[in-house]
C-alpha cells in the first residue's frame, strides 16, 4: 500500500487539499488506520496551536491596534479630501478616491507590520552605543526605540514607553540627562520622561 | 500551509516565546511615596504585569505600575511629575515621569501608568528595588507643589505655557479660517511630525564617548529673536564623527529683569544636510539687566541611525529656547518666532500640539473643536 505524504496528510487535515488529492486521501484513510491516526495527531495540534492562539500574546491590545488602523485610514481620508477639493474632472475625483482607499488599505497593513516590528524591539533592548566602550564607573544615557535608558556597569534601568502608545517620541538633551515625550493612545495624556546621570 | 495557518503558527510561536509572569513580583519591587500634606491622594494600585526573563548573568524585570490618584485641591491639576529612583539598579541615577496637558478637575480620579524595565544581577535583592516619589503638582493658576528636587516647577511651568500658546494659536486657526483652516492646520502638523528625522542618541557626562575620531572646534551660528530676553553671542562646542560634546555659550540678558535660569536650543546639522534637535544648554544663573554669562555643558552626545549607523555631525545652530525669570515667570519663543525655516525644520511640535492634533488623527475634528472649547 502507498501511503500519502505527510505534508499531504497534515494539509487534508485542514482541509487544504485540492479536490482531487482530498478524494485520494479519503479514500486511503477508509482503509489505513495507521494514516487515520497520523491525521488525528494533526488535528489535535492544530487545535492546540488555536487554543493557544485565541488568547491574545501578552501586551498586545487588539483594541489599541484597531484604534490605531481607524485613526490612520481617517487621516488617509482627511488628507485626500483636501487635495481633492480643487475643479478636477470626475474621473480623476474618481481616481483618486480610489487611490485614498488604497492608501488606507496600505496604512492598515504597514500599520501592523510596524506594530508587530515594535514588540519584537520592545523585547531586545537595541544597544545604540555597543560599540562606545564606556569608561567603568560611568553612566551611560541612551534614548531607543523602545525607551530612555540609564546604564552602569551591566546595569540598568529603562523608562519603557507605554504599550499602545503612538510613539513618535521628540528626544532632547538637557540639565545633564535626556527627555523624550509622546502622547499615549489609551489616555490622551502627554507623557514626558527624563533620565539623569549624576 | 495557507496564511491562516501561518498566521496561527506565528502567534503560537510568540505565545510560547513569552517571558514568564511573575504574578505579585512587582508589588514588594516599587514603593509610592507621597508627602504629608500632598494635594493628590493614591486611590489604587495595580501592578498586574511584571515579567522576568534571565539574559546570562543578568535578569531582565519588566515593572508595569497604574496608579489611580485624586486631586484633593480645589484647584484644576495641570501636570505632574513624580521622581523614580533604583538605587540598587543604578547608584545616583534618578529617572522623572510627567504627566502634561491634564485638566483634572477638584475631586476627579485620573489615571499615571509608569513603565520600567530593571537589568540586575541575578541574585535576589529584598524590599523595594523603585521608589516613586512624587515632586510636584501644577495647577491652571501656575501655583506650585511639592518637593521640586527635580526643578519640575520651572519644567511644567515651561509645558504649560507652550500648551496655553498653542491652544490660543488653534483656537484663532478656528476662528479666522473655520474648520477646514483647523484640518488644514492639523494635517499640516502631523506632516511635519512625520518628517523629523528618528535618531537614536547617547549621552555621557564629561570626556568622550569614544575616540575613534579627530576633533574639531566648530563655532555656532545663531537664530535671533527679537523678543526674546536673552540674546547668545558667542559659542563654540567639538565635534568628531558622529560625537559633539562640551558646548560652550556666551550670553547677554537684554531684558530688564533678573535671569535665574536659561537654556539654549541646540540644533545639529549632519553631513547629509539633515537639521535635528539635539536638545538644550542648560544653565542656572544670577543674570542681572545687561549682564553677561557663559553656558557650559560637560557633557557627550553621540547620534545613530535607528540602524546603528554613526551620523556624522557638520554643523551646529542655537537659539533661545526658554527663560526663567526671578520672580518664577518663564519666557518661551512665540509661534511666530518659531516660524522660521530652520526650526520648523527641527524643532519637534510643542507636547500640546503633539495632544491636540493626535486627538484629530484618533478621533476626527468634532472632537478637537470640542476639545479647543474647553480651555
Amino acid at each position: 500500500m502507498t501511503h500519502p505524504s505527510r505534508p499531504d496528510l497534515a494539509l487534508y487535515s485542514g482541509c487544504d487539499l485540492n479536490f482531487w488529492k482530498r478524494f485520494r486521501v479519503e479514500h486511503h484513510l477508509h482503509d489505513c488506520e495507521e494514516c487515520r491516526r497520523e491525521v488525528e495527531a494533526f488535528r489535535g495540534r492544530r487545535q492546540s496551536i488555536r487554543t493557544v492562539a485565541e488568547e491574545m500574546p501578552p501586551g498586545a491590545e487588539w483594541n489599541v491596534l484597531a484604534a490605531e488602523m481607524r485613526a490612520n485610514i481617517r487621516l488617509g481620508l482627511s488628507a485626500a479630501e483636501c487635495i481633492a477639493n480643487v475643479g478636477i474632472p470626475s474621473r480623476v475625483r474618481s481616481f483618486r478616491w480610489q487611490l485614498a482607499a488604497g492608501t488606507a488599505a496600505v496604512a492598515v497593513f504597514v500599520t501592523g507590520g510596524l506594530w508587530v516590528y515594535s514588540r519584537a524591539t520592545q523585547a531586545a533592548p537595541q544597544a545604540t552605543v555597543a560599540a562606545s566602550a564606556p569608561v567603568t564607573g560611568q553612566m551611560i544615557l541612551k534614548a531607543t526605540r523602545a525607551g530612555l535608558e540609564m546604564e552602569r556597569d551591566g546595569r540598568g534601568m529603562t523608562l519603557t514607553y507605554t504599550s499602545g502608545a503612538r510613539v513618535i517620541p521628540a528626544v532632547a538633551v538637557s540639565h545633564g540627562g535626556l527627555n523624550a515625550r509622546y502622547v499615549d493612545d489609551e489616555t490622551g495624556q502627554v507623557t514626558i520622561h527624563h533620565v539623569f546621570a549624576e | 500551509m495557507s496564511l491562516r495557518n501561518s498566521l496561527i503558527a506565528v502567534f503560537a510561536a510568540w505565545q510560547l516565546d513569552a517571558q514568564t509572569p511573575v504574578p505579585g513580583a512587582s508589588r514588594s519591587s516599587v514603593k509610592v511615596n507621597l508627602p504629608p500634606d500632598s494635594l493628590v491622594g493614591l486611590i489604587s494600585a495595580d501592578w498586574g504585569e511584571s515579567r522576568t526573563a534571565d539574559r546570562g548573568s543578568a535578569t531582565i524585570l519588566n515593572l508595569s505600575t497604574s496608579l489611580s490618584l485624586r486631586n484633593l485641591s480645589n484647584r484644576k491639576i495641570r501636570a505632574i511629575s513624580w521622581m523614580v529612583i533604583s538605587q540598587e539598579v543604578t547608584p545616583g541615577g534618578r529617572a522623572a515621569v510627567t504627566k502634561a496637558s491634564l485638566d483634572v478637575a477638584p475631586g476627579e480620579n485620573f489615571p499615571l501608568r509608569v513603565d520600567l524595565r530593571l537589568l540586575r544581577p541575578v541574585q535576589r535583592h529584598e524590599g523595594p528595588m523603585v521608589e516613586m516619589t512624587l515632586d510636584g503638582v501644577l495647577f491652571d493658576d501656575l501655583s506650585f507643589q511639592g518637593p521640586n528636587r527635580l526643578d519640575s516647577r520651572r519644567t511644567m511651568t515651561a509645558f504649560e505655557m507652550e500648551a496655553r500658546r498653542d491652544r490660543k494659536y488653534l483656537q484663532e486657526v478656528l476662528q479666522a479660517r473655520g474648520t477646514d483652516g483647523l484640518k488644514q492646520e492639523c494635517l499640516a502638523s502631523l506632516a511635519r511630525q512625520a518628517d523629523m528625522p528618528r535618531l537614536n542618541v547617547a549621552l555621557a557626562r564629561a570626556g568622550r564617548t569614544t575616540g575613534a575620531d579627530p576633533e574639531r572646534e566648530v563655532q555656532f551660528s545663531f537664530l535671533r529673536f527679537p523678543d526674546a530676553p536673552v540674546e547668545p553671542v558667542s559659542g563654540m562646542a567639538r565635534l568628531a564623527g558622529g560625537e559633539a560634546r562640551a558646548p560652550k555659550l556666551e550670553v547677554v540678558n537684554r531684558s530688564r529683569r533678573d535671569v535665574r535660569y536659561l537654556e539654549i536650543g541646540w540644533i545639529l546639522k549632519d553631513q547629509k544636510g539633515r537639521e535635528f534637535l539635539a536638545g538644550a544648554v542648560p544653565a542656572k544663573t544670577a543674570l542681572m539687566p545687561g549682564g553677561r554669562t557663559q553656558v557650559l555643558q560637560d557633557a557627550s552626545l553621540r547620534f545613530s541611525e535607528p540602524t546603528g549607523e554613526t551620523v556624522p555631525v557638520g554643523g551646529m545652530t542655537g537659539f533661545v529656547s526658554q527663560v526663567e525669570f526671578s520672580d518664577g515667570s518663564v519666557w518661551i519663543p512665540s509661534r511666530g518666532e518659531l516660524r522660521d525655516p530652520t526650526l520648523q525644520k527641527a524643532l519637534y511640535p510643542s507636547a500640546e500640539e503633539q495632544r491636540l492634533t493626535n486627538l484629530y488623527r484618533r478621533k476626527g475634528l468634532q472632537a478637537l473643536v470640542d476639545e479647543l472649547k474647553k480651555f
